[in-house]
């Protein structure tokens, strides 16, 4: 709404670098590279789309085009940090990255994988059915680079030990908004130790009762009050951050 | 035994505390929710379910644990009317969910960001037509009838609970209630009308067609005035709880909070005052950047219960100008020891207590996992500290 004049002449801008062939050569990429950042940051969602239609347009590698979002994401989980951005700006974000994908996955060559940071396990534990909290974290984990296997609600322990067995998960997320949501984590941990996996991954866990007390009597290694939190734990964990 | 003088004493407790005055001692208040049943003893299905048992584990609340007052949301025995809807809206507990949980609840999108309009131009004609869209078998006359009967069942088991636990000498001090009209527009809840645009949807829609948004809220607002008038009228309680669970910092921005939030929130709040309903605002999670609105309401009208906001930070913001109600962490009282919440509250106490307005209760719902120790410690530390000094 408030950045419509910027979407009008950033339009003008594009068709006049497309109906000019040379200009089209030399400056699309420039412009382009810097101003998808800056629209997903900004929350300009026409405008991200748009450029990057564009780009795919122009045949650009894809692989920069998803760099391009995952440095958007960065500043945005920068942003919220600063209580600048709030819980709608990281729902807004994930939501037009999202749109991304779908117009940028299709293009990625057969066999072209995307470089993941690592594989993480998601799910809301046994006894709860909440996904609200779950769906933020794995979209912002998503954006930001990493692999996320979601298990849906009211996962049962033995679920997650297949699931990290199968992938060979790095770090185990677990959701849950209620405090008889404990039960389901601690018991979730423990199959992991009983599976001999505890050691191997890495357990955080999040929620509106969790805190760090909850965390010690659950036996988890972290646990986050926001998306960003998660984040930041799987950078520190895997992220070589 | 006769219990009004008691009772009385209870009230004049928390009128004062109202007031901004200083009573003779911090009151201390509990939204039971489902601790109500794991402490009398039944399940959490059985609350929903046998109206008989729900009113004795109240009873049971009311003469064990001397509580200066309740203000429990009157979500507990829903059950037959929720079946006879079919809904799909909450997950029960003894059928969807272990027996001792409580209900949860399903987001889902039930309205297409199109059909904001249709909602605006005529919000009781939208509900007629979209209202089946809760449940799982299409509406029938049967089906309907059910419903309303089982409505019926829900209110007055509830009047019942209301009567019985005041007769006890506990005063029941919200007995009207309504949701915020802003988290109308993402959910819907059973008794309660809503669009359920769920919070992802209602959250593009605020950068997509944030005048839409707008729209939808304040004839929601209007609505939900409109609604708590009939209820006071029909209880003659003129206290009214408003569960606000989407509004806080946690949810919104400042500046989305002033634009898109507000101006509904004030206009229902002032309307409420104009009519001597005091209400009762229970703003789940942190809500700390967004308190200074509540500066323009008029001094000592409401009581702000808060859950995860900063109480220190509440008190300055707030606490001159409106009674505050909080906060123990829900957290504290499943896996904490009285001991924790012993200090936990005289903390609190020592914070918010000076000059009067404040009431010391758990944050949020008092979860049904809570000790029963780590209650009775709160209690005991309302009675033995809360002292104004």
């Amino acid at each position: 709404m408030f950045n419509d004049w910027r979407k009008i002449g950033q339009s003008k801008i594009l068709n006049i670098i497309n109906t000019t062939p040379i200009l089209d050569k030399f400056v699309i990429q420039g412009v382009n590279m810097t101003s998808l950042t800056d629209a997903i940051v900004e929350m300009r969602e026409d405008d991200a789309l748009e450029i990057v239609n564009e780009r795919v347009k122009a045949a650009e590698d894809p692989l920069k085009i998803i760099e391009d979002c995952r440095g958007a994401m960065v500043t945005i989980g920068e942003k919220f940090e600063k209580q600048e951005y709030f819980l709608p700006d990281l729902i807004m974000s994930g939501e037009i990255l999202r749109e991304i994908m779908e117009i940028v996955e299709p293009k990625l060559s057969k066999g072209e994988d995307l470089k993941t940071r690592g594989k993480i396990v998601v799910g809301t534990v046994q006894g709860d059915v909440h996904d609200i909290g779950k769906n933020i974290v794995i979209s912002l984990l998503k954006g930001n680079g990493f692999d996320v296997y979601d298990l849906g609600v009211d996962v049962p322990p033995q679920k997650f030990v297949e699931k990290v067995k199968e992938i060979k998960a790095e770090i185990v997320g677990l959701s849950g908004l209620l405090t008889t949501s404990y039960s389901g984590m601690r018991d979730t941990i423990h199959e992991l130790k009983k599976n001999g996996l505890k050691n191997k991954v890495k357990v955080m866990i999040g929620g509106g009762g969790i805190d760090r007390s909850v965390t010690t009597y659950i036996g988890a290694d972290d646990f986050g009050k926001t998306a960003i939190d998660a984040v930041k734990l799987c950078n520190k964990w895997i992220g070589g951050e | 035994m006769d219990y009004t003088n008691i009772y009385n004493e209870r009230l004049a407790r928390i009128r004062d505390c109202i007031n901004l005055k200083e009573p003779d001692r911090v009151p201390v208040v509990a939204k039971t929710d489902f601790f109500t049943a794991s402490y009398a003893g039944i399940s959490s299905y059985d609350l929903l379910y046998d109206k008989k048992k729900m009113i004795a584990a109240y009873e049971k609340i009311a003469k064990d644990l001397n509580f200066d007052g309740l203000a429990q949301p009157p979500f507990l025995h829903m059950g037959p009317m929720m079946d006879a809807m079919d809904q799909t809206l909450l997950k029960i507990p003894g059928r969807d969910l272990p027996p001792d949980f409580t209900y949860q609840f399903v987001e889902r999108e039930l309205m297409k960001p199109e059909e904001y309009d249709t909602f605006i131009r005529n919000p009781i004609g939208y509900w007629i037509d979209t209202l089946p869209r809760i449940s799982q078998t299409p509406l029938s006359l049967l089906s309907g009838t059910k419903t309303l009967i089982g409505m019926m069942g829900w209110y007055i088991g509830w009047m019942q609970t209301v009567k019985r636990v005041e007769a006890l000498g506990v005063p029941y001090i919200t007995q009207n209630t309504i949701f915020d009209p802003w988290d109308m527009l993402s959910l819907t809840w059973p008794g309660m009308l809503g669009l359920s645009r769920s919070l992802t949807g209602l959250t593009t829609d605020m950068y997509r067609r944030p005048e839409k948004v707008i729209a939808a809220h304040d004839v929601l607002t209007d609505f939900y005035l409109a609604l708590a008038k009939i209820e006071v009228a029909l209880t003659g309680n003129k206290a009214l709880y408003i569960i606000c669970l989407r509004g806080g910092t946690t949810f919104l921005s400042p500046k989305q909070f002033e634009r898109l939030y507000w101006p509904g929130m004030k206009k229902l709040l002032m309307g409420l005052i104009k009519e001597d309903i005091t209400p009762l605002l229970l703003l789940e999670a942190d809500w700390g950047l967004n308190l200074p609105f509540f500066r323009e309401l008029p001094k000592a009208k409401c009581i702000i219960d808060l859950d995860m906001t900063d109480m220190a930070k509440a008190e300055e913001i707030i606490g001159d100008r409106q009674c505050l109600m909080d906060g123990i962490p829900v957290s504290l009282l499943s896996v904490g020891t009285p001991k924790q919440v012993e200090e936990y509250c005289k903390n609190i106490i020592d914070i918010c207590g000076e000059g009067g307005g404040y009431i010391l209760a758990p944050g949020c719902l008092t979860p049904p996992d809570a000790k029963v120790e780590n209650i009775r410690a709160m209690i005991n530390v309302a009675k033995t500290y809360g002292r104004y000094r």
